[in-house]
């Protein structure tokens, strides 16, 4: 059997096996260790425990649970809370001003917090209703809070761009400072939308009635809920940025931060630390396994020379290194139906790194690229996992169908962002050249 | 019946009691890696093991919470089909495509404790200044996919209970 043959059935027996919603980890392993068996024989097994050793010698991860630590017990102690109170009374005169300081909330949040879901659960739980008894429209509302949590990818610390540099061997550091400004233009994209779509219809999002509006009074005190957040986010990428820490080191100052600022809510109790801990655990084991399922799987793609395949195929199509660069974000779009954005990673990105390196792209730019695409398959359905996540938080007169088309502009607002990015790469690449210089 | 039961309550418990150990791994983690900070900025003297230490139990750490996410069923899935079949129809489909998870993760456990005995034998030391003896953090890995093993004949179990008498794994 010709090898495209068994690349063809490899991938296509994988793909039929996850759809019936065996685990994504154990079916990544099991089936490279079935095709391995049958190419090589028994003593190929021994594989399975190779790529199970190099995964666990991965041991820059390990700055993962502590990063996911830190924000979950900051999500737990009710900082969000605070922060919305904040950008609320802020942006209350401006059309659409709840929306927008969801969005607000949501980029402070994803710098605090690197999980998206996050985002999601605190602001589906805090400014939806309020949103609702303002009389927001209900697309307005989930909308804004899906395109906001998902900034948690591309904002750092982000666990995906965590996972890219480690694949591309690439420095932390300069990914997380890469990801700053396209997530930081998406959220003003988002408010710009925001404010211009609700001065031209007031009706989907009532501005506040003048006596009810916050005293300038109150809007100066609750600036001081910023100054916590703001001090851990300095403390963490700011460490970052001036290269004095490595990401393991300022993922644990950041722990420490997040600790003083429960203790000062006075909520730092066993159980919160116990919970957080659970959590930071569990969403690390789950990334590893798959990273563990996928090593074992790309060896065996590695030995069967689908690497080359590939790699001829890319250049043997009439496209031009744009065509080919279009073409690998379309397979991120086809693959984000399927795949969580973590076993696609590490599915795809051992054999596309090196096509971009040869095709003259900077790694860090396409990290970046690749990001925005996982945003964009979170929020369109059928593998839309922010979409899952906000229908289990609204109440039931919202339907799947208002949460669908509620995504709509805001995805249309990351193709924009996607394309500037796409046009203009020193969007990504002068942050981390200016702080950590370079190329 | 009962007896099962017990025994298969059992082997849950002992994977859900690992991760609630080795989650307090990541605090230890913390407290280590800001000793070795401060060391270095007010002291200018870092330790020579904290990164290293660190570093060897981050394995573990995650290794030992596998056995949790299947118990818990907290795996990524992509569940296009599967959330609308009956528990039944679940368990049959789970019956046949479980075998190449003992398959796969039967092929880690054999290997993987060969490894660490002959790691224990040779007395095998790491190749860093501090030097610290491996065998126990060569553990991970078999000790890891070993309680994930238990946990998954533990599921083989109530899946074969489910898919024989049609009744839920908790009797109705």
């Amino acid at each position: 059997m010709g090898i495209e043959w068994i690349t063809i059935l490899l991938f296509g027996s994988m793909l039929l096996l996850l759809l019936t919603g065996f685990p994504i980890s154990y079916g990544l392993g099991g089936i490279a260790m079935v095709f391995s068996l049958w190419l090589w024989g028994p003593q190929s097994l021994f594989m399975a425990y190779l790529a199970a050793v190099s995964t666990v010698n991965y041991t820059v991860l390990v700055c993962i649970p502590m990063f996911v630590f830190m924000g979950m017990l900051l999500y737990y102690s009710g900082i969000a809370d605070d922060l919305f109170t904040t950008f609320q009374y802020w942006l209350a005169p401006i059309p659409g001003g709840l929306a927008s300081a969801t969005v607000g909330v949501c980029t402070m949040i994803a710098a605090l917090v690197s999980s998206e879901a996050a985002g999601t659960l605190t602001m589906g739980r805090i400014a939806l209703p309020l949103m609702r008894k303002r009389g927001y429209q209900k697309e307005i509302a989930t909308g804004c809070i899906q395109a906001g949590a998902a900034l948690g990818f591309l904002v750092p610390p982000s666990c995906i761009a965590i996972l890219y540099a480690v694949i591309a061997k690439e420095s932390i550091g300069r990914l997380f400072l890469g990801g700053a400004i396209p997530g930081l233009l998406l959220a003003l994209m988002y408010i710009i939308y925001i404010t211009i779509r609700c001065s031209l219809q007031p009706h989907i999002a009532p501005p506040i009635p003048k006596e009810e509006r916050p005293s300038r009074k109150e809007k100066i005190k609750s600036l001081k809920y910023l100054i916590m957040p703001s001090a851990i986010i300095v403390s963490v990428i700011g460490t970052i940025m001036m290269g004095l820490t490595t990401p393991v080191e300022s993922s644990a100052i950041g722990v420490l931060g997040a600790m003083i600022a429960v203790a000062v809510k006075r909520r730092l109790n066993l159980k919160l630390i116990s919970d957080a801990l659970m959590d930071s655990a569990k969403l690390t084991a789950i990334m590893m396994w798959i990273f563990m399922g996928a090593m074992t799987f790309g060896q065996i793609y590695d030995a069967l020379g689908a690497k080359e395949i590939i790699y001829t195929v890319t250049h043997a199509l009439p496209l031009g290194p744009w065509g080919v660069l279009i073409m690998i974000q379309f397979t991120f779009f086809i693959l984000g139906m399927f795949m969580d954005d973590t076993a696609i990673l590490f599915i795809t990105m051992p054999i596309y790194i090196p096509i971009i390196n040869e095709l003259g792209f900077n790694p860090i730019w396409f990290g970046v690229l690749y990001i925005i695409n996982m945003q964009m398959a979170y929020m369109t359905p059928p593998f839309g996992y922010c979409l899952m996540l906000i229908k289990g938080v609204v109440p039931p007169d919202i339907t799947m169908g208002d949460i669908y088309r509620s995504v709509i502009p805001f995805v249309i607002i990351q193709g924009v962002a996607l394309a500037l990015i796409m046009l203009f790469p020193e969007l990504v690449l002068w942050l981390p050249r200016v702080m950590l210089g370079g190329g | 019946m009962d007896k099962l039961r017990k025994a298969i309550h059992f082997m849950d418990s002992l994977g859900i009691e690992a991760a609630k150990c080795v989650k307090w791994f990541i605090l230890f983690f913390v407290v280590i890696t800001l000793f070795d900070v401060a060391l270095r900025y007010f002291f200018k003297s870092p330790t020579l093991w904290a990164r290293e230490l660190v570093a060897l139990l981050f394995g573990p750490m995650w290794m030992l919470t596998g056995a949790y996410l299947l118990i818990t069923d907290e795996q990524v899935r992509m569940d296009l089909v599967f959330h609308r079949f009956s528990t039944r129809k679940k368990a049959v489909f789970d019956l046949i495509t479980f075998t190449l998870f003992f398959f796969y993760f039967g092929a880690i456990v054999f290997y993987g404790w060969q490894d660490w005995w002959s790691c224990l034998i040779n007395n095998e030391h790491s190749r860093s200044v501090w030097r610290p003896v491996l065998w126990p953090f060569k553990l991970a890995i078999p000790v890891g996919v070993s309680l994930l093993l238990i946990a998954g004949i533990a599921k083989y179990i109530r899946d074969l209970y489910v898919a024989i008498t049609g009744r839920d794994w908790n009797g109705n």
